[in-house]
This record gives C-alpha cells, sequence and structure tokens, in this order.
C-alpha cells in the first residue's frame, strides 16, 4: 500500500474476492515441494555453506592450518578497501567492477538504439543485417574473446593494427597492454549491444503505426520522428536493458581470464575475477566465501534498487 | 504488499547466486589457456624406425576400474591414442581416461586430492605438488614398487626429477612422465646478416646486446618473453634470471628478497629488455604466444621451455626451422635453472592400487617410450625424463639439432640449488609450495602493468616486495 503512495496514485477499492484457500492449500504444498525443495539445496544450502567457510582461514593446500577466525576475512576486505596498499585487489576489483558494468551497459544501450532504429526500417538484405548484428552475442564467450585477442588487438597479427599500417597511421596501441580496461569494455559491448537491440527492437515494434503516420501527416521529420515517438516510447525498455544488461555484465569473466589474466597490475580484475583467483586458482575457501558474500551484499542492494526501478516501470504501465 | 515479496525473493535469490559463485568457479569450464610451464607444442608424427617395444605378457591378474585425470598437453593425448596398448596388456583393468585442458583439470586435481573425495585413482600432478602431498598423506609412495621391477628401469631416470618428486622421506610420490628445462632459441640467418655469434653458453648481458642490435621493430623484435601474467607463465622465466642475477624471493626466514639488490637488478633486466626490445604484446604472451611469434618469424631470439624445441627443429612446423639455432639456458652469475615435469602420482585413497600402479608404471616406462616412438614417431615421445631416450640412435636421429644440448642442460640442473643464497624451498623457476600461486600470479600482474607502461619499476619493486612479506605472514610463514 505504501507503494501506491510512493507511485503518486490514489488508491483504489476493489471488490474483495473470496477464495477458500485451505481447500487448495495441503495439494498446493506439494505440488511446490519438489520445485521448492530442490531450491533450497541448490541455492540456500551452498550460501550457509559459504557462512560458515567464511569465517576460516583455510587453504586447501594446508589443512593443518584450517583456523576458526571469526570475522577477521571480513576485516581483511575492509582493510583492503581502506588501506593505501590494498593488499587483496579488493577495491581494485570493486572500482574495475562499477567502471565495466556501467560503461559497458550504457555504451551498449546507445549502440543497441543504433542498431534497432536501423533494422526497424526496410531496406533490401535487412534480414542479413539484422542477423549480422545479433551475431555476437550467440558467439561463445570464450571464442569470442580468443578472436579479439588474436584476431583483432594483437599488436603483430591482428586486424586493427593492420588497417591502421595499411592506411599509414603507424602503430597502433598495443589495445591489451596499454588500454586494457577500453579493451575489456570493447569486447562487451560487442557482445551486449546486440542484447539491447533485441529489446529495443521488440519496443520499436510495439509502437502503433498510426501513431507514427499521424506525426508524418503533421509533418514530423525522421529526426522528429525518433526524438518525439521513439524514444520516450522506449524508456522503459531501456530500463528494463540496463536493469538486464548489468546483471549480465556484473558477472562476465570470459574476456578477462582469456586475455589479461585480471592484469596487467589489477586494471582487469573485477569482482567474480578476483574471487575465481582467491578461492580457486589461489585455494583460500575461507577469504573466497567472504568475498563471494560481501559481493552478494552489494549485488542485493544494486539489485534491489534496480527491482523498485523496474517494478515502478511496470505498475506505471500496467497499473497496480 | 508486492514490494516485500519481490524484496524477499530478491535477497534470497541474490544471496544464493553469489554464494554460489564463492563455492566453485565462477565460470564453467575452463580454457586451454596455460597457466604452466609445461606446455608442450604439438608435436610432429615423423615416425623413424626405432627399436621395437618389448612386448609386455598380458596380465590378466590385476583388475580393477582406474579413473585417471590428466592435463591435455600433446604427450597425454599420445597416451589417450595408446590406450589399448595398455588394455591389451592388462585386460581386467577397466581404464577411464579424463584428458581436460590444463587450467580446468588442475582446480579438480588439486581439490580431488586435498579434498581426499575419491574422484580419481591417478592424476598428474607437477613439481610442486609432490612433496606436499606427500606430507599431507594424500598420494601413495610409488617409488619402491616401480624401483624393484628391472624392466622399468628405475635408475634410468634423471636424479633431479627423482629429487624433486621426493617427498622429505626420501621417497618417490609421483613418477615422471615427461620434463623439460629451459634454453635459449635464435635465428641463425640473422645472428649472421648482423656478424654476431652466439656463444656455447651466453650470458644474459650477451642476450641483451644481441637484442638491441637485432631489434627491427618492423620487421623482428630483438627478443620474445612470456609476460603474460600467471605464477607458471610470466612467473616461470622471470624466477630463473632472478636467480641467475644472484637474486631469491625469499631468504631463509620467509623475509621477502624481491626488493634486494641483486633481485631488483633482474627484475629491472627482464622489464626492460622486453620495454626496449620485446614484442609489443609481451603482456598477452605466455609460452603459445611466443611460440607463434619465433615460429612466424617475428622474434630472433626466444628464452623458454625446451619443450618448444620439439616443433621448432621441424621444417613441416616451423618455416624457419633450418635457421633456428639452439643455445645454453643464459647465465650472469649462476645458470638460469628451470626444471618442470608432469608426474603420475597415486591417490592414498584409491580402492585399486595395484592397477593404478600397474598404469603408472606403463605410462612411465622404458617401454612405453619405445612403444610411442614406433606407433605415433618420435616427436610425441615423452622425453625429458629418462637418459635412455637420449641415447636412443632413433631419437638421436629425430633430434639431432639440439638432443644433445637438452640432455646437457637437464642433467645440469638441481632443484634444490636455484639460488647463489639458501632459501627455504625447492625449485627453480618457481617457489616450490602450494600457496605460491597467489603470490606468484600478483607479482607478474604488477610486473606487467611495468612492461604494459602504466606503472613505474621503482613503485612496482616496492608493492610486490610489500606483497611478498603480506602473503608469507597471511600463510604463517613469516
Amino acid at each position: 500500500m505504501a507503494s501506491n503512495v510512493r507511485l503518486g496514485q490514489a488508491e483504489t477499492a476493489q471488490a474483495p474476492v473470496i477464495v477458500d484457500t485451505r481447500r487448495y492449500s495441503t495439494v498446493g504444498r506439494w505440488l511446490v515441494a519438489p520445485a521448492f525443495i530442490y531450491l533450497l539445496v541448490v541455492t540456500q544450502l551452498p550460501f550457509i555453506v559459504a557462512l560458515y567457510d567464511s569465517t576460516f582461514r583455510w587453504n586447501l593446500m594446508r589443512p593443518e592450518r584450517k583456523k576458526n577466525i571469526g570475522l577477521q576475512n571480513f576485516r581483511d576486505l575492509i582493510s583492503s578497501l581502506t588501506k593505501d596498499s590494498d593488499p587483496y585487489a579488493f577495491r581494485a576489483a570493486l572500482i574495475n567492477s562499477v567502471i565495466f558494468t556501467v560503461s559497458a551497459v550504457v555504451i551498449s544501450l546507445v549502440l543497441g538504439l543504433l542498431y534497432a532504429e536501423l533494422v526497424n526500417h526496410r531496406f533490401p538484405g535487412r534480414n542479413v543485417v539484422r542477423t549480422m548484428l545479433i551475431t555476437p552475442f550467440l558467439v561463445m564467450p570464450v571464442a569470442g574473446a580468443l578472436g579479439w585477442k588474436n584476431l583483432m588487438m594483437d599488436p603483430d597479427f591482428g586486424v586493427i593494427d593492420w588497417v591502421m599500417r595499411t592506411l599509414h597511421f603507424g602503430h597502433g596501441p598495443v589495445w591489451l597492454a596499454h588500454l586494457p580496461r577500453q579493451s575489456i569494455i570493447i569486447m562487451l559491448v560487442w557482445r551486449w549491444a546486440p542484447f539491447m537491440m533485441l529489446i529495443l527492437l521488440a519496443g520499436m515494434q510495439s509502437i502503433d503505426e498510426e501513431v507514427r503516420e499521424a506525426a508524418r501527416v503533421d509533418g514530423a521529420t525522421p529526426l522528429n520522428e525518433f526524438i518525439g515517438i521513439t524514444l520516450p516510447h522506449l524508456y522503459r525498455f531501456m530500463q528494463l536493458g540496463a536493469l538486464l544488461g548489468s546483471v549480465y555484465i556484473v558477472q562476465e569473466t570470459d574476456a578477462i581470464f582469456v586475455t589479461t589474466q585480471g592484469g596487467p597490475g589489477t586494471l582487469t580484475t573485477n569482482l567474480p575475477y578476483l574471487v575465481y583467483e582467491t578461492a580457486v586458482r589461489g585455494s583460500q575457501v575461507g577469504r573466497g566465501a567472504a568475498m563471494g558474500l560481501v559481493v552478494v551484499a552489494l549485488t542485493i542492494i544494486t539489485m534491489t534498487f534496480l527491482l523498485r526501478i523496474m517494478d515502478r516501470m511496470l505498475r506505471a504501465q500496467y497499473g497496480s | 504488499m508486492d514490494r516485500t515479496i519481490n524484496r524477499r525473493t530478491v535477497l534470497k535469490g541474490a544471496g544464493a547466486l553469489a554464494a554460489g559463485a564463492a563455492v566453485v568457479s565462477p565460470f564453467g569450464a575452463a580454457l586451454a589457456q596455460d597457466a604452466s610451464p609445461a606446455a608442450s607444442p604439438a608435436a610432429s608424427p615423423m615416425a623413424s624406425p626405432g627399436a621395437s617395444p618389448v612386448a609386455i605378457a598380458p596380465d590378466p591378474s590385476i583388475t580393477g576400474e582406474l579413473n585417471v585425470a590428466m592435463v591435455a598437453n600433446p604427450q597425454m593425448v599420445a597416451l589417450q591414442k595408446l590406450q589399448p596398448q595398455f588394455q591389451e596388456a592388462y585386460p581386467n583393468i577397466k581404464l577411464n581416461l579424463l584428458v581436460l585442458p590444463e587450467n580446468e583439470v588442475r582446480d579438480r586435481i588439486r581439490t580431488d586430492v586435498s579434498t581426499q573425495a575419491g574422484q580419481f585413482d591417478v592424476v598428474t600432478i607437477g613439481m610442486f605438488e609432490a612433496a606436499d602431498y606427500a606430507k599431507q598423506g594424500w598420494t601413495m609412495d610409488v617409488g619402491t614398487p616401480l624401483s624393484s621391477d628391472p624392466n622399468y628401469d628405475y635408475n634410468d631416470i634423471f636424479p633431479a626429477f627423482v629429487s624433486a618428486l621426493s617427498g622429505e622421506d626420501g621417497k618417490l610420490y609421483a613418477a615422471p612422465f615427461y620434463g623439460e628445462s629451459s634454453m635459449l632459441y635464435y635465428r641463425k640467418d640473422l645472428f649472421e646478416a648482423a656478424g654476431l655469434t652466439m656463444p656455447d653458453k651466453p650470458t644474459w648481458d650477451d642476450v641483451g646486446n644481441f637484442a638491441k642490435t637485432l631489434h627491427k621493430p618492423d620487421e623482428t623484435y630483438g627478443i620474445a618473453l612470456r609476460a603474460l601474467p600467471g605464477w607458471g607463465e610470466f612467473g616461470a622465466p622471470l624466477t630463473s634470471v632472478i636467480n641467475a642475477f644472484g637474486g631469491r624471493w625469499f631468504d631463509e626466514d620467509w623475509k621477502s628478497q624481491l626488493a634486494s639488490e641483486e633481485s631488483a637488478a633482474a627484475i629491472k633486466f627482464y622489464t626492460d629488455l622486453l620495454i626496449n626490445y620485446g614484442q609489443p604484446s609481451a603482456t598477452t604472451s605466455g609460452f603459445t604466444e611466443c611460440e607463434n611469434l619465433f615460429v612466424q618469424g617475428k622474434a630472433a631470439m626466444w628464452y623458454d621451455a625446451t619443450s618448444a624445441a620439439d616443433l621448432l627443429g621441424d621444417p613441416q612446423l616451423n618455416p624457419q626451422a633450418a635457421n633456428t639455432g639452439f643455445a645454453y639456458q643464459p647465465m650472469e652469475k649462476i645458470g638460469s635453472g628451470w626444471l618442470w615435469a608432469w608426474a603420475f602420482a597415486v591417490e592414498k585413497g584409491t580402492q585399486h592400487s595395484d592397477a593404478a600402479l600397474a598404469f603408472v608404471k606403463w605410462a612411465t616406462s622404458k617401454n612405453y617410450v619405445q612403444t610411442v616412438a614406433s606407433q605415433l614417431g618420435w616427436g610425441q615421445v615423452p622425453s625429458g625424463v629418462r637418459a635412455s631416450t637420449y641415447a636412443d640412435p632413433g631419437y638421436k636421429e629425430y633430434a639431432k639439432g639440439f638432443s644433445d644440448l637438452v640432455l646437457s642442460i637437464i642433467q645440469a640442473q638441481d632443484p634444490t640449488k636455484c639460488c647463489v643464497d639458501p632459501v627455504p624451498y625447492k625449485g627453480l623457476q618457481f617457489v616450490g609450495v602450494p600457496e605460491f600461486v597467489t603470490l606468484g600470479d600478483s607479482v607478474t600482474k604488477e610486473l606487467a602493468n611495468v612492461i604494459a607502461g602504466n606503472e613505474k619499476i621503482d613503485d612496482a619493486l616496492g608493492k610486490i616486495d610489500e606483497m611478498a612479506n603480506q602473503w608469507a605472514q597471511d600463510n604463517g610463514y613469516q
């Protein structure tokens, strides 16, 4: 109810529909039980185990040193956030995660919008172009990243450098060394812009053709039409794209793993990659679990915030 | 009300999602991207008529089902092809081979062994794990049964490997399958054109001067060296250079020595060499990338594992083969030591130790080398661990450009003496304790940043020194 007030809508009284819930409850519970138990086993048990593990100093390689250290792992992470030297690279990873996610989402949205506007018009070969635009999203992430590293960005054998040399611009930058963050963002955008295009295209196609026609009759130029009709209509779809995009992009590790291994320095280490480095490569189960939990807390805060936006947007469209 | 439900669902869902990620790897399949110095090139199938293997009489008395996890290097893939031969010799052993890319299988093996989960009976492990696993009681003594079989010819194995793979009790806990050290590859034609001569035993100063002369960025780079972050990628050649310059990672009290005069000089030398005369893609170059550069004629020199020699010497795989020269690993104060082997260990918890031992014996025996040579050619033989391989006329003919050199290099390695000054660990191109992975990874990341030009070497030296001390404290060494 509070939400209704928040949304600035008057509460409308509705006739209560009376259903005898008791009749359904027992059967219903049994019917959802398998799904519920499955969910419990695959999500909640690991969560509890992670909570427990996070209180240990525990390197799998050194079982004799396993020791309960209370909240020391969390204190270490906080010290990594506050200390200048950032000994566990946690602050660097947090910053990188924000940089990668925000910039990849924003650029993908803008590019996706342009793609969608392009293929929303009829022109010869439109189907081919549409398929080609979607393709990066369908390429296996690892294969895509390997292609970027070896075929595109390599200073000796890469296409980008070859084009620059052929056009007499001289050698280009060594992408993955001099511009590592930008390179990762380029790979992420390449992969996620098509995804945004799909969402925005769906939005564009839901615009009533009559509205467009009316605008054209009134003398609107294509630019007027895009700014005055398409964009406002797409607003909600862009919100949806931003939400889903950030959920997916925040956990991207393939490109990083394949191209830079988180380096040079810590310039491309994001949070999931740091958790992998700590827990899997470094066998430090306790600290890895603690990192995972902090990431969870941060994700929850961000997700709640973003979901509220989506919630509001759906309510605004369909009423409450 | 909807909001409440929403939030609760989100809380649970998100919590569980990320908690899952904390326990398991955040991404499923690992990749063929290499993480150890032992990746080998695809060997060529150049069959030459060698001595044919001794036929083993089938032994049906040993039974059981064996799960073997192996790194997917070419030598292991060759073993996979020869599985029928094993089945002929041991018809009642059911052999399941799991061959996966290195990063994936390493993580799985490490988890399986350390938790004693019993998923595998036999696993491939590397040099720095053997002694430690033995100490934890996770693996079985394989040396005693192997050395008691005269056909196995235990003393044929190079002593350096036996020493490196033995536990503190002196028993062998993993049988070496194939091994490698390091050497310097160079282009004879470019050296000749520039009027340079490669000494038999070059120093790093020589290498630096050669690189300077031969560096022509539009045609060939002076030298190709690894700088892809990772303890087993960049970490391996870097550590061997640090040791050669008289430096070390730690002193006997596990105080970091990375910023000591000698270590700092070595690290500066390595990074400067790459910045000034190396390949521009250094920070993404591991073994494979460097090998590519050299094979494509883009590098005048390359310092790396001896296992690349098989490929570089083969005209079908390397267009520069005729011009490829092989030289001793460069020295400075001492030699740049390097020793690595993939070895088979038997997990303590196995239900079929007889079958497991039979497999290990079969795969690491002298006879197996002959089997590979006759079935697949000398190029696919697991080399580097047995003196008899280097005495075999078939292999000598196949590897005439480098086999004597490789032999003399490997024989000179002593994994207990890496450095001028004493150190509290074993291992030449790595610090031989299992926790080194994290330290090696983060130090090489930091130094890659120097090579990329984003950080000053002096700042980086301070940082890695602090990292090493922090690591030693965290892991209870200091």
